[in-house]
């Protein structure tokens, strides 16, 4: 299994099936979002789970004996380390981005904008004598 | 070890204060060095240019999670809230948000006005000019007029309410209690050559567009242009001391695991609340045997944190999400001691706008709104995008029973020891804390939340750390005097967090750079007879 880790190359595809069905149980595919066992999400989560490997193994292991869903359910602190590593794929990925209404990139160097907002609000608290404590 | 040529003033730590006292003392042209165990940042580097911008652990705010080389271990196992820093030039305002606020005059009498804790020995009038200079060069945004605060004037202009300002100002207004936009660190135009904020909405892990004033980019190019020196990845092990009792300089351990010796005629410790009391507390000789400075027993103790409560609201229209900066308004409504709120002294409101899709989907899990499997999409889409909220920055009260102290057993990479935490939450802390949940729910309930939820204290937000060497004129009351030299060693100065005598309910970083720059000027003023 730590083949499956360290390696894509090696994933042993048993291993493979049985993350994909997990992923795609604890994030479906739904509409113009992939489901997290997307082929590029799971290279993706490979390639980043090198410092998560026992972890990962962990989830991978208590998979044989249990059911997906009882294994998202039992929410063992390795399960909980892998689904953090989940979110973190699976939410930079540009399908899922564009989806929820991010531009596919990182934030720098283009940032974002941001509007002024109602500084009409302000006006009640300028009128507000100073009520800060005279010592 | 080898023994370079003595200089005049020695820094211990490049952060905050670090950097201010360096920038105050650079015009005398005494020769002056830096040693800081980080390097220098490249925020080219930073998590908000890559893709992975909310997944890098190397950025994260816990030094024991970190464990990067330029870290310490903190054993702080028994407190309920754990230390956060980072340890570079610039220290931990490279991980900072960037809220500015000042002390108010208040915090500087807490004993004669609410009779706990002690009053300080110096008021807000003496550090008044210095918060200005400190505005100046850091770049501080915000706005004339706060009906909270002495008037002052920052140089820049706020950041933008936005959707999610806006919104909670109007939960704010329809309570008729206090908010206004926060002052920040953030340069809202170009500054001094820093760029302006373009809201990338990743302040809490450097901020590559260098907008964020941390001292990297502020301090420190103007000290070095001056002479100052910064000798990188130099951990200090101890500061020696000279047969008359006199501070002799540091031992060090350089960036190729090599010791060595600075001699210096003053050292100044500029550590903050944990690594100051840590290296004084291992710098016991048979002068010192229970530390240096140490004869009033008060180094590492009356260890002050800021316990956060932490409150949001999901609503159903949008607000700001991923886009930054991440500071927004302020309320210190609730600053002043009302003895009918069941607690002394107060605490401020920081508003904060939302949340990147990762941290969105994490807390909506730890809440119960995004489940994994067939309603996932839907629970995140009921939060991301739709998640603002505060956080209660709560006054902490001097306790000594809240210690830093050096672990028996845990050590750093050089064999250096580890800082020990024991802290306790006080009552008075918790009724702040309950209270300060109570009050911005009903602010975000007015501002139209269908949901709320809270926690205190943040576990991980041990981000101020402050007391652990506190100021005062009794000798054994207090390890330093009004102007930062150390009751016991008339050549040792600290000008960082750990002399803070009460905590303020704000963010103290404004009040510690102020408080170096009016150590330095308080140096300059005695130079002829700095020891006497």
């Amino acid at each position: 299994m730590a083949d499956l880790i360290t390696s894509d190359s090696l994933i042993d595809d048993k291993a493979l099936d049985t993350l994909t069905k997990l992923l795609n149980t604890m994030i479906p595919p739904s509409g113009d979002r992939p489901g997290a066992g997307d082929p590029e999400i799971v290279r993706d989560l490979i390639s980043a789970a090198q410092e998560l490997e026992a972890q990962v193994r962990n989830v991978l292991t208590l998979c044989e004996t249990h059911a997906l869903a009882d294994v998202i359910a039992l929410k063992t602190p390795d399960f909980s380390a892998f689904g953090a590593l989940v979110l973190q794929c699976y939410y930079r990925d540009d399908r899922v981005m564009a989806a929820i209404g991010m531009e596919p990139r990182s934030p720098h160097p283009q940032g974002y904008d941001l509007e002024a907002g109602d500084w009409s609000l302000l006006d009640p608290v300028k009128a507000r004598k100073p009520f800060y404590r005279e010592v | 070890m080898v023994s370079p040529d003595p200089v005049d003033v020695l820094i211990v730590g490049a952060g905050a204060s670090g950097a201010a006292v360096a920038y105050g003392l650079a015009e005398t042209r005494m020769r002056i060095v830096c040693l800081e165990q980080g390097g220098w940042m490249n925020p080219l580097e930073y998590p908000s240019t890559g893709r992975d911008w909310e997944a890098r652990g190397d950025m994260g705010i816990s030094p024991n999670r970190r464990g990067l080389a330029a870290d310490y271990p903190v054993n702080d196992r028994n407190s309920p809230i754990s230390v956060a820093n980072f340890n570079a030039v610039g220290g931990s305002m490279i991980l900072y948000a960037g809220h500015y606020p000042r002390f108010h005059p208040s915090d500087f009498r807490v004993r004669t006005l609410d009779g706990v804790a002690d009053d300080w020995p110096i008021d807000y009038e003496t550090l008044a000019p210095f918060y200005a200079e400190n505005d100046r060069i850091m770049g501080v945004s915000g706005l004339a007029g706060d009906p909270a605060n002495p008037p002052h004037n920052p140089p820049l202009p706020p950041v933008p309410l936005g959707k999610s300002g806006s919104r909670l100002a109007q939960g704010f207004n329809d309570l008729g209690w206090h908010w206004w936009p926060s002052d920040t660190a953030i340069a809202t135009e170009e500054y001094e050559g820093r760029d302006k904020c373009i809201n990338l909405g990743a302040c809490l892990s450097g901020c590559a567009q260098g907008a964020k004033a941390s001292t990297d980019v502020t301090y420190w190019p103007m000290a070095m242009r001056a002479g100052v020196e910064v000798r990188t990845h130099c951990r200090v092990r101890e500061i020696t001391v000279r047969p008359d009792g006199m501070a002799g300089g540091a031992v060090y351990i350089d960036g190729d695991g090599n010791e060595q010796f600075q001699a210096a005629e003053v050292v100044i410790m500029a550590c903050n609340g944990v690594g100051t009391p840590r290296i004084l507390l291992n710098s016991s000789s048979s002068l010192f045997p229970d530390g240096l400075a140490n004869s009033s027993g008060l180094v590492g103790k009356n260890l002050m944190f800021h316990p956060y409560s932490l409150i949001r609201g999901i609503f159903d229209e949008p607000v700001d999400g991923y886009r930054g900066p991440g500071v927004c308004i302020w309320s210190q409504e609730f600053y002043e001691t009302d003895p009918e709120r069941g607690y002394v002294r107060g605490f401020t409101y920081e508003i904060n706008r939302g949340n990147g899709p990762v941290m969105a989907a994490q807390m909506g899990m730890s809440q119960g709104y995004v489940p994994w499997g067939d309603g996932h999409h839907a629970g995140f889409d009921s939060v991301f995008n739709r998640m603002t909220g505060m956080v209660g920055i709560c006054e902490d009260l001097p306790e000594e029973h809240n210690t830093v102290t050096l672990d028996a057993d845990l050590t750093d990479a050089d064999g250096i020891p580890a800082p020990k935490i024991d802290y306790t939450l006080s009552d008075n802390s918790r009724r702040m804390l309950d209270f300060s949940i109570d009050r911005a729910t009903e602010v975000l309930k007015a501002a139209g939340a269908r949901e709320v939820f809270s926690y205190a204290p943040i576990p991980v937000g041990g981000w101020h750390l402050m007391g652990t060497a506190r100021m005062g004129s009794d000798p054994d009351r207090s390890v330093v005097n009004e102007w930062g030299r150390c009751h016991d060693v008339k050549n040792l100065f600290i000008v960082d967090g750990s002399i803070f005598v009460t905590s303020g309910g704000v963010n103290p970083t404004r009040t510690i750079q102020a408080l170096a720059l009016y150590v330095a000027d308080a140096m300059k003023q005695r130079l002829a007879n700095l020891f006497d």
